[in-house]
């Protein structure tokens, strides 16, 4: 057995050495689930599960990182060497991982500049969802019909992000067409008075309730509100069949298309009764 | 006015706080709590087999669905203040109200209801503001009577830290740390604003009580969940 772990794989690297260096890199992967699960279990939702998983990310790959250069001397790798053993190697290397360094670069930098976070609800490269995970190599996300779909983090980086939950509030619109033959002003009132009941239909930026066009049907009636950006969407669901209701409960009316028609010279009506 | 704050033992009753009214029924081996007004009905069961139930008010921002810990007080009246002068006013501040459970262990938060209304607001603005819970009040130079089921009373001490006059219309808070006393006539928080220049301000919570024999509520927001909590907050969109 002793003499199997001496028996000389390439250079002066034995079995023997091979399975230390397995072991220390199993090892190292090992202590680092482990301190991450408790990590993660002590930090709790102390802080914004962002910040956490970035922590936990940070020392999963410290400590795997320390475990691999520890192993390094076993499997005959000098890592002091490696620094100037680049070269031409270094090159061939470089291009063969283009992509995969790329988004690893990408990675980091979106972690640093955090143009989104675990949770928010993003825009890009049209795709839309919720960030499920923002990994070193690529990002996870969970579209709103609740497909898994990653995305590399040189695409996310090098794209056009809509982070639609990025700011603390967020504003929606309604067009509300009412007849001609009704009261705008009772109108608006109406509007305000249902927006005014609305808990998250923020006072300030005060919502705005304004004719904005005279259709060719209807007297159009813009609506905009603004709503904390966790419930936005809610709000927006809600709001509208309210207003609608009470617009209808005061006798004001949502028209259907319609067109007048005048005839240059009115023509007679037959009724069956006359003929 | 007699009101239904307190602690009480985990056993049948019914308490009435505006216009809901709470129920404790007791079924089998476990408890039936029941809160009834006319925006619905809240059932729960309580599967302990001792313990104690305590309804008092807790921080407003719980309603109709936690969004923000920050609460904006816009003042109905301005105030100028004028440089190095402090002056201790009192304002409204809206009241919810928190049921808890006590038993072994932890203190667990069963319902929480209000009888006013709700609204909430911006400050500063949609980048790098905070959405607040936004009540409206007068700044009262005397110790105005509330409905405790209602209203709350703040004690809040303005001081002009500022070279110039300053006109103040709001006072903007983190409810974390707000602590918050009762007794049956009233609820009561203590505040102090300092007034940094013409736009900005700093505001923390007190924790001093108005009179003695008040209680101390059960808070919602504790800081052992948050760790890292800074007592005060700076007001930098306007004061």
């Amino acid at each position: 057995m002793i003499d199997l772990l001496g028996v000389k794989i390439y250079g002066d690297v034995t079995i023997g050495n091979f399975l230390i260096a397995i072991f220390i890199i199993s090892f190292g992967v090992f202590l680092a689930k482990v301190l991450t699960t408790n990590l993660r279990r002590t930090l709790g939702d102390r802080i914004e599960k962002n910040q956490r998983e970035l922590i936990l990310k940070v020392v999963y790959y410290i400590i795997v990182l320390v475990a691999f250069l520890t192993a390094l001397p076993f499997l005959g790798l000098n890592p002091s060497g490696l620094l100037v053993a680049g070269g031409i190697t270094g090159i061939v290397l470089g291009f063969a991982s283009q992509s995969v360094v790329s988004n690893f670069i990408s990675g980091i930098f979106i972690l640093w500049e955090k143009p989104v976070k675990i949770g928010d609800q993003i825009s890009v490269a049209g795709i839309s969802g919720y960030v499920e995970d923002i990994g070193i190599m690529s990002t996870i996300v969970r579209t709103y019909d609740g497909l898994y779909v990653r995305i590399p983090n040189n695409t996310l980086f090098t794209s056009e992000i809509t982070n639609l939950t990025g700011n603390v509030a967020r504003r929606f619109e309604y067009v509300i067409g009412i007849r001609y033959s009704d009261d705008i002003d009772r109108a608006v009132e109406i509007i305000k008075g249902v927006i005014e009941k609305e808990p998250f239909a923020l006072k300030n930026p005060a919502p705005a309730v304004f004719v904005n066009d005279l259709g060719d049907s209807s007297v159009n009636i813009v609506v905009r509100i603004w709503s904390p950006v966790q419930v936005w969407y809610d709000v927006k669901m809600a709001l509208l069949s309210r207003i609608k209701e009470e617009l209808e409960r005061n006798g004001i009316e949502i028209p259907f298309p319609q067109r007048v028609i005048w005839f240059a010279n009115e023509p007679e009506l037959k009724h069956g009764r006359d003929e | 006015m007699k009101v239904g704050y307190g602690v009480y033992p985990l056993q049948e009753m019914e308490l009435k706080f505006g216009r809901h009214t709470l129920r404790i029924e007791k079924e089998s081996e476990v408890f039936r709590y029941i809160r009834e007004s006319d925006d619905g009905r809240v059932e729960k069961v309580l599967a302990s087999r001792e313990g104690k139930i305590a309804v008092n008010p807790v921080e407003p921002v719980n309603l109709p669905k936690n969004v923000t810990n920050y609460l904006e007080i816009n003042f109905r009246n301005t105030l100028l203040i004028e440089p190095g002068h402090r002056k201790t006013f009192f304002t409204t501040f809206p009241v919810e109200i928190g049921v808890f459970t006590t038993g072994k262990g932890d203190i667990e938060l069963i319902d929480v209801f209000s009888n006013v209304s709700l609204k909430y607001s911006l400050y500063g603005d949609p980048r790098n503001g905070v959405v607040c819970r936004y009540w409206e009040s007068e700044l009262f130079t005397n110790l105005p009577e509330r409905n405790p089921l209602e209203e709350g009373v703040m004690r809040i001490s303005i001081r002009n830290n500022f070279g110039e006059w300053v006109e103040v219309s709001r006072a903007v808070f983190n409810v974390y740390l707000m602590k918050i006393y009762y007794s049956d006539e009233m609820v009561f928080s203590n505040a102090e604003m300092e007034i940094l220049s013409k736009a900005s301000a700093e505001t923390k919570f007190l924790m001093d009580t108005m009179r003695d024999g008040m209680r101390k509520s059960v808070e919602v927001f504790t800081p052992r969940k948050v760790p890292v909590v800074t007592k005060r907050f700076f007001m930098e969109w306007g004061v």
